[in-house]
């Protein structure tokens, strides 16, 4: 039970700190990043709920596919002449 | 950079926030309303019983069917996504259906960019 | 186990966090990024949920949300990407011509 609870407390910790990065982390990129490390903690609290094949289907669909999309269109919509982007 | 200025996203902070209280009140105020979980049977895998399922084998304790709509549904929604998203990229000589969302709905030529001055707005932010 | 209002609290305070993301900036990917995060904070009240009743139809509902997410991204992106070729950018504010 406490084991559960510290689990529980540690990966919500990780689950919102990774979230208030993606939508405070100006660089694009780097919150594209961060929503993966969201996404990933998430999946442990389903295998903490004993969903073990949404887990699985979390880290395939979500992290494999969507996350990869959205970093295929940050690195396409990304300018080179644009200094500020480049200097990050 | 931030896209709204700083009045703006101290508003949109404070909003957010009440809602947060709000929603962990109701949370807290249900507290101890709950039973124990119930959870599933330790030996009984999803996986295996939805295999069951999907060949009509009537092994699995946890009934599974619900599932192999839902795989049905998900492949149909997959494809629309993929069609749709090819047909957006798409370019025709003639407009095609995003010509829309160019400036003020004006024809898209092939090889253009929107000749707005980029210094007039955020940049890609 | 972990009581259910505790998956309560995560799935709210992820929730806003999303919603803050959605009303603060004006870049079209951290708004499909912020979605994202709003519906990982739905599915995260199903699986909570169906674990509670020991009934596995909240995890079937959290499988349609994680592919209608995926299909939504998937149409996201073609729109971000005609987005930046007909404007040269990706602010929301952009493309304006059917506003009233």
């Amino acid at each position: 039970m406490v084991y559960e609870t510290i689990a529980f407390a540690l990966f919500a910790l990780l689950t919102v700190g990774f979230s208030l990065g993606v939508v405070l982390v100006d660089d694009v990129f780097h919150a594209s990043l961060l929503l993966g490390g969201s996404l990933l903690s998430v999946a442990v609290h389903y295998v903490l709920l004993q969903a073990e094949f949404l887990a699985a289907m979390q880290i395939l669909v979500y992290v494999g596919g969507v996350l990869i999309l959205i970093t295929f269109a940050v690195m396409l919509t990304r300018r080179e002449t644009d200094p500020e982007v480049t200097n990050v | 950079m931030t896209d709204t200025d700083g009045s703006d996203r101290a508003a949109a902070a404070l909003a957010v926030t009440a809602l947060f209280a709000v929603i962990a009140t109701m949370a807290f105020g249900a507290a101890g309303s709950f039973p124990a979980p119930t959870g599933f049977p330790a030996d009984a895998s999803i996986v295996h019983n939805i295999g069951y399922a999907l060949f009509d084998i009537g092994l699995g304790e946890i009934p599974a069917e619900g599932f192999l709509a839902a795989f049905l549904i998900i492949a149909l929604a997959l494809d629309v996504a993929l069609d749709a998203a090819i047909y957006l990229a798409k370019r025709e000589d003639e407009g095609s259906i995003v010509s829309a969302l160019t400036d003020g709905g004006r024809e898209i030529v092939a090889g253009d960019v929107a000749e707005r001055d980029p210094a007039d707005k955020g940049g890609d932010r | 186990m972990v009581p259910p209002e505790y998956y309560l609290v995560l799935s709210a305070a992820v929730f806003c966090i999303g919603l803050f993301g959605i009303l603060t900036r004006r870049n079209a990917l951290y708004f499909l990024m912020s979605a994202e995060l709003m519906l990982n904070a739905a599915v995260i009240n199903l699986v909570a949920f169906s674990f509670q009743w020991g009934n596995l139809t909240g995890q079937t509902f959290a499988l349609f949300v994680i592919a209608l997410a995926a299909a939504e991204v998937a149409v996201g992106i073609g729109i971000v990407l005609v987005l930046y070729r007909n404007f040269g950018e990706i602010d929301v504010l952009s493309a304006d011509s059917m506003r009233w």
